[in-house]
């Protein structure tokens, strides 16, 4: 609690001190997903989708330390949410077993540190590289299953939360003003390992409970490639 | 038939006999004959200026007494058979990912997101104080007020601020489009989608008067009350 007041009030000084208009950056776009799931057996389960993505960066435009200016650094948290369907995969907790199609729906948080290169071709287009951490939930709704242990119906849902890494490279359009809105397009690849899956209770769309939850300990993890493509808003 | 012909007939000639020029018709009507638009009395936008540490602070501070008001006003069951102060206790400091329908986190929390968004906006601040002070005040929110209920949700921090930031930027441009036309629905649905607008901490109303200048030029005065 101390931590977070401490850093309100750091952020909130920040605003009065430091020249921030130029490199605090939010973009928004689309996003298009294919992956993959090892889940709880041997077979490679691959889902596609599509959805949208936002992410909030701050550029070092101003940072420069013993001679060497950071402006080609910018830290980044991006968000991506998709929907999409999985042909099949197989889940598996203490009192429930259940394997079969399922529409799936994601959120991807990842926190990440871009570098910019020299920008290519009329100096317009510019390409970057990140690396960073990251984490996920994937919510499946079953459809065409078999249950093989317990009991599950129409109204539950399996959720797998994931952490992993992000790797993200792509291009963005040099402009000498963010209020022209840059373009940028960019792939990603996250690689993640299942940390907790729980079988939730949807039957009251308000109010979604979970019933039981399970920390896994075995190898649940999955690939996913994203293509965004989007702008900066402002 | 004939009376068909007789019923066209008399709407012919009383369309000559009363017959009115263009002017006379609108001779009520102030047109901006250049651009075919109405003619408006105010300026709505959005003025930028530098604040002090304190007004930072008293900004954020009504923004956070709100959201005690308005989180029970909008969830009285979630509040009353959820909520407890042991709850609150246990829910301190942690940050989960919630199993909340779509429904809440990519339509409800981007939603409110925008309206803290444009509540900033309304006071002055530029966009990205706006997109940061909305971050601090959604963490508030989830830190120290809905776990009253429930833990911080970790897509909820995301949302609130970056969709909502993006949504507001949207709402801003339509509203002040809407409030510019000078159409009387064009003026109600911009207030509707941006109720900013309507509070005393709105300083982007502009009054617009006609004036003569010194060399004989006509101008607008755009008039500002702070």
């Amino acid at each position: 609690m101390i931590k977070y007041l401490i850093f309100t009030i750091l952020i909130t000084f920040s605003l009065t001190v430091h020249p921030y208009e130029k490199t605090v950056l939010l973009r928004g776009g689309a996003t298009a997903t294919f992956g993959g799931v090892k889940s709880f057996d041997d077979s490679d389960n691959y889902f596609w989708g599509g959805g949208i993505n936002a992410n909030a960066g701050y550029r070092f435009s101003n940072l420069t330390i013993k001679g060497y200016n950071f402006n080609r650094f910018e830290i980044n948290a991006s968000g991506n949410s998709y929907w999409g369907k999985i042909n099949h995969i197989k889940s598996e907790l203490e009192h429930v077993a259940v394997d079969g199609t399922a529409a799936v729906r994601t959120f991807v948080i990842a926190v990440y540190l871009k570098y910019h290169f020299d920008t290519l071709y009329k100096k317009i287009w510019q390409p970057y590289v990140g690396l960073g951490p990251s984490w996920s939930q994937h919510t499946l709704k079953m459809k065409d299953y078999q249950v093989t242990k317990g009991s599950f119906n129409g109204n539950n849902r399996i959720a797998y939360l994931t952490e992993g890494a992000t790797l993200v490279f792509g291009i963005e359009e040099n402009l000498p003003y963010k209020e022209m809105h840059p373009v940028f397009m960019e792939f990603t690849y996250t690689f993640t390992a299942a940390q907790k899956v729980s079988l939730l209770d949807a039957s009251n769309h308000k109010e979604i409970e979970s019933i039981e939850y399970e920390n896994i300990d075995k190898h649940v993890y999955s690939h996913i490639i994203m293509f965004n493509m989007g702008m900066t808003i402002f | 038939m004939k009376i068909i012909i007789v019923f066209i007939l008399f709407i012919l000639q009383t369309s000559f006999l009363f017959a009115q020029t263009k002017a006379d018709l609108y001779k009520y009507q102030q047109v901006n004959e250049q651009q075919k638009s109405r003619p408006t009395k105010y300026h709505f936008g959005y003025p930028e200026k530098e604040h002090s540490t304190g007004q930072i602070f008293k900004d954020v501070g009504f923004a956070y007494a709100l959201t005690w008001i308005f989180y029970p006003l909008t969830q009285p069951e979630t509040v009353g058979q959820k909520g407890s102060w042991d709850k609150y206790q246990d829910n301190l400091g942690k940050i989960v990912f919630d199993h909340d329908a779509p429904f809440w986190n990519v339509m409800v929390h981007p939603i409110s997101g925008s309206q803290l968004y444009l509540y900033y906006r309304a006071n002055g601040y530029t966009k990205e104080q706006s997109f940061l002070l909305t971050t601090i005040s959604s963490a508030m929110f989830e830190f120290t007020v809905e776990v009253y209920t429930e833990p911080a949700s970790a897509p909820d921090l995301f949302n609130t601020p970056v969709l909502g930031s993006i949504l507001g930027y949207g709402i801003e441009n339509l509203s002040m489009y809407l409030l510019n036309t000078g159409n009387p629905l064009g003026r109600f649905l911009g207030h509707v989608i941006n109720p900013s607008t309507f509070f005393w901490f709105y300083d982007g109303k502009m009054i617009i008067t006609p004036d003569i200048s010194k060399d004989g030029q006509a101008m607008f005065k755009l008039y500002m009350d702070f």
